[in-house]
């Protein structure tokens, strides 16, 4: 039964499962959309991000240039040649904006006019690349990311030209913005976890990068192929796995100074974050659908032992009990059109015909046991007669014989000498063969019985009876015999009757070894069998035609003449009628001229 | 008239009552023996009935009873004599042709001194029959009040 529900169990699982299936594949389904539409976001999320902190980065990109323009325009004091003049105004300008480090005045040929730390007269900025730049392009340029020479801080530098009242560039103004301003305005643009921003100049260095800033700040990147491809436009929106291992969906805006693009602002995001969503809505989405199938799967179970595993309970119940005999066991109310319905019909039906059989087998047993009864009397009758035949054998057979021997005597006496040779041996062959007949007659009456005589049944020790047996025969006084005997185990019986068989085949095995010297006699048992013990005896005797063997154990069946090996044939009937009673069986084995061995089986004393 | 030792043979088959005279003669009993032919003459004989009213008197000093016989069998005999104080005390051997053993066992539950079955063989018979009557005849003391009533 519970094998059963187990196989129910899974099979409704099954089912569930592919109910479910379709809400799965639905699942699935909108969890790739999903991710789809969360990777736009992402995309665009980062796009507009980079946006926002190039804005801010240009802000000061567009305030620096404002302010240059500005300073461009008082002649007075970017053409001066007073170099302390010059650099009290940078010195006080310095003081009103904290934005810079610095402001200076470079002379065309490179060589520094004057800044607002002072100090540093005469020092050749030609290789600067804001400187060189300007004097190529004429006009605002932004430096690249350096350490500066004179503020020793990492600073953006821009440059723009002073020109003459001839309108040639004499000088060229510089500004050195901190670049901690451009880490902090790109700071707090609420970055997602995981997201990162970074500036580039031109050449490939990083300006500053949020977070880990001091890692990054001031390094030169420009060899790897991706900032090349920033740096000529050609990526502006790709997915990447950074250094630190994770993938990130980079977007790039570009700042410039006026025509040419200054500075890369790159704003990546992880790919995770447009996953987590995702996942999250998938999350409980997988969870809805199995807790839908939960309440499927126990509505199901509660309905099927409703109407499906009661009813077979009963069933099983009713077969047990069935089996147990009570054969008047009905489901009963088994109505309805339902296959569980008609199970039950049927087994009703079953155990209808079962009782109706039952109740016939019993009429049949009580008429066989009467039959039996009938048997059992007719037979006792049946034996009472041949009590009674046996009887009249004995007295009214016995008598003539006796008779017979008796008269022949008396007139063997009465002629005393007148009779003469040949009278003498025909009266002493009636007096023979009525000895003869009388021993016939015994014999018979003895076999006879042994067949009736009642069971005197217990354990037996066929060891002492062999023994006794063995001792008790004449004809192997003076004889050379090797006996060989085996240890023999217990069996139950009638200890008279088996003696007798034990003295039926050891006289015959003496006797038949006559002619032998050693004769070899040997009793033993074999142990095969569950409940029985074979008992062999084995001689070395003269044997017998085995195609004669079904006729020895017959009354009166010899297969020997009586001039060599007396006897009238009724041993091995006997052997048989005695083991016969105790439920065993005899047979015989021969090879003529070499022995014979007779084997009788006995049921085992149990211990 | 002196005590006669006289032997009552019940033996219904006159080759056995031939066989056994036969075989005591030998010894000059058979003068002695009374034979009868069944049970009711046996008791009329022990009882002084009907044809032996006028025999003489005394009982004999042992009955040899033929188990089977017409009328009346040995096993009745033998049940009525030790059912009788006056006759109980004969001894009654039990003749019969078979050793059949309910026979054995009736017989000796009601009594019986000796129990004998009639071998075939002749030579067998004469001694048994020789050293039975020998026993009963010459052997045994009777027992004193044999004749005690008359």
């Amino acid at each position: 039964m519970s094998k059963f529900l187990m196989l129910f169990r899974t099979r409704l699982l099954v089912l569930i499962f592919l109910v479910v299936l379709p809400a799965l594949a639905l699942v699935l389904h909108g969890y790739l959309g999903q991710l789809r539409l969360e990777k736009t976001r992402v995309r665009e999320g980062a796009i507009a991000m980079s946006r926002l902190a190039a804005a801010r980065q240009e802000y000061y990109v567009k305030d620096t240039h404002q302010l240059l323009a500005t300073l461009t325009e008082l002649s007075f004091f970017v053409l001066s040649k007073d170099r302390s003049f010059c650099q009290t105004g940078f010195s006080n300008l310095l003081k009103l904006s904290s934005d810079y480090v610095n402001f200076g005045l470079i002379e065309s040929n490179g060589t520094v006019f004057c800044t607002g730390l002072g100090g540093d007269a005469a020092m050749d900025l030609s290789d600067r690349a804001y400187f060189r730049r300007v004097l190529e392009k004429k006009r605002f340029s932004l430096g690249d990311f350096q350490v500066g020479r004179i503020t020793h801080e990492p600073t953006l530098n821009f440059g723009y030209p002073v020109r003459n009242e001839h309108g040639d560039i004499a000088r060229i103004i510089f500004a050195s913005l901190k670049t901690s301003l451009l880490t902090e305005a790109i700071t707090n643009i609420g970055l997602p976890p995981g997201a990162s921003v970074g500036v580039l100049d031109r050449s490939g260095i990083i300006v500053t990068r949020v977070p880990d800033t001091a890692k990054w700040m001031g390094k030169d990147v420009s060899a790897e192929p991706v900032v090349q491809n920033i740096i000529s436009g050609k990526a502006v929106v790709f997915e990447r796995i950074a250094q630190d291992g994770v993938k990130r969906l980079y977007a790039v805006t570009t700042i410039s100074d006026g025509e040419s693009p200054g500075l890369f602002v790159n704003v990546g995001i992880p790919v995770a974050v447009s996953y987590a969503n995702a996942n999250r809505t998938l999350r409980r989405n997988l969870l809805l659908v199995a807790a839908i199938a939960a309440v499927i799967w126990v509505l199901l179970w509660f309905l099927a032992r409703r109407f499906f595993l009661k009813p077979i309970d009963l069933l099983a119940a009713a077969s047990k009990r069935l089996a147990l005999g009570d054969l008047a066991v009905r489901i009963g109310n088994a109505e309805g059109a339902g296959e569980l319905a008609e199970l039950g019909r049927t087994f009703d039906e079953m155990a209808e015909q079962l009782e109706k059989r039952a109740a016939e087998i019993n009429r049949l047993n009580a008429d066989l046991e009467k039959r039996v009864e009938e048997r059992t009397s007719q037979l006792a009758a049946a034996n009472q007669e041949l009590e009674a035949f046996c009887y009249s054998v004995s007295h009214d057979l016995r008598s003539p014989l006796r008779h017979i021997g008796g008269y022949t005597s008396m007139l063997q006496r009465h002629l005393g000498n007148t009779l003469d040779e040949k009278g003498r041996r025909l009266l002493n062959t009636v007096s023979d063969s009525t000895r003869r007949m009388g021993i016939l007659i015994d014999d018979l009456l003895a076999f006879s019985r042994m067949g009736r005589a009642e069971m005197q049944e217990g354990i037996v020790d066929m060891n002492a009876l062999l023994e006794e047996v063995v001792g008790g025969q004449q004809e192997a006084q003076g004889r050379h015999i090797e006996w060989k005997k085996s240890h023999l185990p217990k069996v139950k019986g009638d200890s008279a009757l088996l003696r007798q068989v034990l003295v039926n085949l050891i006289s015959n095995a003496v006797k038949y070894t006559r002619p032998r010297d050693p004769a070899i006699i040997e009793v033993g048992y074999r142990n095969g069998e569950e409940r029985d013990v074979t008992f062999f005896v084995r001689d070395n005797g003269v044997g017998f035609d085995p195609a004669y063997a079904h006729k020895l154990f017959g009354v009166f069946q010899r297969l020997h003449d009586a001039e060599k090996f007396e006897g009238t044939g009724i041993g091995l009937a006997n052997v048989r009628r005695i083991i016969q009673r105790h439920h065993g069986q005899t047979w015989a084995e021969s090879v003529p001229g070499e022995g014979a061995t007779f084997y009788f089986s006995l049921p085992k004393a149990s211990d | 008239m002196p005590e006669l030792k006289r032997i009552l043979l019940a033996e219904d088959s006159p080759q056995d009552v031939e066989m056994t005279l036969e075989a005591m003669g030998d010894y000059h009993l058979a003068n002695e023996v009374v034979v009868v032919g069944d049970g009711v003459q046996t008791l009329d004989y022990l009882y002084r009935r009907n044809q032996f009213a006028n025999r003489p008197l005394g009982n004999p000093i042992v009955v040899l009873l033929d188990l089977k016989m017409p009328k009346m069998d040995g096993l009745e005999v033998l049940k009525q004599m030790k059912a009788d104080p006056d006759l109980k005390r004969i001894p009654v051997v039990m003749m019969t042709a078979s050793r059949e053993e309910e026979d054995l066992i009736k017989s000796y539950n009601l009594g019986v001194n000796a129990y004998v079955v009639k071998p075939v063989d002749f030579q067998q018979f004469v001694d048994s029959v020789r050293k039975l009557s020998c026993f009963w005849a010459l052997v045994n003391e009777p027992p004193p009040n044999v004749s005690a009533r008359h």
